[in-house]
């Protein structure tokens, strides 16, 4: 299969797991699954910033849409993923990146996968708990609800990114 | 080259900051308590800005303000003189001149030496005359000794050889009051009689009899007293702060040459 292909099929199966997640899965009020950070990680790196800062914008209204939240939560916390994730991956994660074809894949970005999805989801996950809940809950409940979201949801990023995103 | 980057970067900064205002827009607009923080730091934001602005503002508007100020200020003492004078007619049957305060903003001002001076930014386009008292809120400043068209010079009260006629609070005892020569805060009160009280923490104030200052324009405040039987002396502690002096009054009696008439005789 065509790797576009791919890549296009394996984010419409995760955006439709996360609508899924978000509308029938409750963990309680700690922790709370973000997988769109994974369809963020695999814009390829030649992707401009501000292109992909709007990518992530659609996806996170697409979702807000979709989901049953507040509108403009997981647009707002993807839009500052977008921001970065782009600068973390080619500075820090894979300065190799003009080598390969440019596209992050498990096979292309090595041992750092683990490294690059867990800062990607924390960076996601704050802003998204922030925005939801700053000057609202007190701050232990919000440390204790990123710490948590973000560690069981990098891990799920890391195990299905691995399946979908393996690259040759 | 390097600028196309640097606009670049600008254009993702603001497309970030516009995508994040929506969001937090679409935010707000959904949630009830989101709103209400979200209102709450904007108007805060608002408010600080609005007030930063504002006093940016009124710091070009100080001088013009000082100005203004300085202005009622004369307008209010000659007020007060008034009033004053009103007063003393009713209780005492008697007319006294009338002075005018002329504002004035020190152009030059020494006081570590042994004769002191100042020189101000009014002059004879003014109206300004040698001999007139110069004045402020905390005491006297000393007498006009020259003048040109648009400034004078002032001998400070800091000088050898000036005195101010004074009177004590409680006693009314008068005496004169001239500078100690050493510290611009200490003055001595001389030949009032022995035999009326004078104590420390009583207040020195002009008296009015030298026709150059009005009376009742504190002077100091008396902190040691010593006697010889024939006159008692007062150190005192003047309220005038001489080197911190910025704006000033000069005293112009209205009446001037008619009391000079009756002080010759004539």
């Amino acid at each position: 299969m065509d790797h576009n292909l791919r890549y296009i099929a394996g984010c419409v199966l995760l955006f439709l797991l996360q609508i899924m997640v978000a509308n029938h899965i409750d963990l309680g009020p700690y922790i709370f699954i973000g997988l769109l950070p994974l369809i963020l990680m695999h814009i390829p790196a030649t992707t401009s910033d501000a292109l992909r800062m709007v990518i992530a914008f659609a996806l996170g209204l697409l979702l807000d849409i979709m989901t049953d939240g507040v509108p403009g939560l997981h647009a707002g916390a993807a839009t500052v993923l977008g921001a970065l994730c782009g600068t973390i991956y080619r500075n820090r994660i894979n300065t190799d990146w003009r080598n390969d074809s440019g596209v992050p894949t498990v096979r292309s970005i090595g041992p750092g996968y683990a490294l690059y999805a867990f800062i990607s989801t924390l960076i996601y996950v704050s802003a998204y708990i922030l925005l939801e809940c700053a000057t609202i809950r007190p701050f232990w409940f919000i440390l204790l609800r990123i710490l948590l979201s973000t560690a069981v949801s990098t891990l799920l990023t890391v195990i299905i990114g691995r399946s979908l995103f393996r690259g040759r | 080259m390097r600028n196309s980057g640097f606009i670049a970067r600008l254009g993702t900064i603001l497309l970030f900051i516009a995508l994040e205002t929506v969001s937090l827009l679409l935010i707000s607009r959904s949630g009830v308590v989101q709103r209400y923080r979200i209102a709450g730091a904007l108007r805060s934001t608002q408010y600080s800005l609005w007030k930063t602005g504002t006093g940016i503002g009124h710091y070009f508007g100080y001088r013009r303000e000082n100005d203004l100020l300085a202005d009622e200020n004369c307008r209010l003492r000659e007020e007060l003189d008034a009033y004053k004078a009103a007063e003393r007619d009713i209780a005492e049957n008697k007319t006294v001149g009338d002075y005018t305060y002329i504002a004035a903003t020190v152009l030059k001002n020494t006081v570590n030496r042994q004769d002191n001076f100042l020189i101000l930014n009014r002059g004879e386009r003014d109206g300004i005359r040698t001999g007139m008292g110069v004045i402020t809120s905390g005491g006297v400043v000393g007498i006009v000794s020259a003048v040109d068209q648009t400034r004078c010079r002032v001998v400070s009260f800091l000088s050898s050889g000036q005195s101010v006629s004074a009177k004590v609070s409680g006693s009314g005892a008068f005496g004169t009051l001239s500078w100690l020569g050493r510290s611009p805060d200490k003055a001595l009160l001389t030949e009032i009689p022995a035999h009326i009280p004078v104590a420390a923490g009583d207040t020195v104030s002009t008296s009015g009899y030298s026709m150059i200052f009005p009376s009742g324009i504190p002077l100091g405040e008396v902190t040691s007293v010593s006697s010889d039987g024939i006159s008692t002396q007062a150190k005192v502690r003047l309220f005038q702060q001489f080197s911190a002096l910025q704006h000033v009054y000069i005293v112009r009696i209205n009446a001037e040459e008619e009391i000079r008439r009756l002080e010759n005789g004539s």
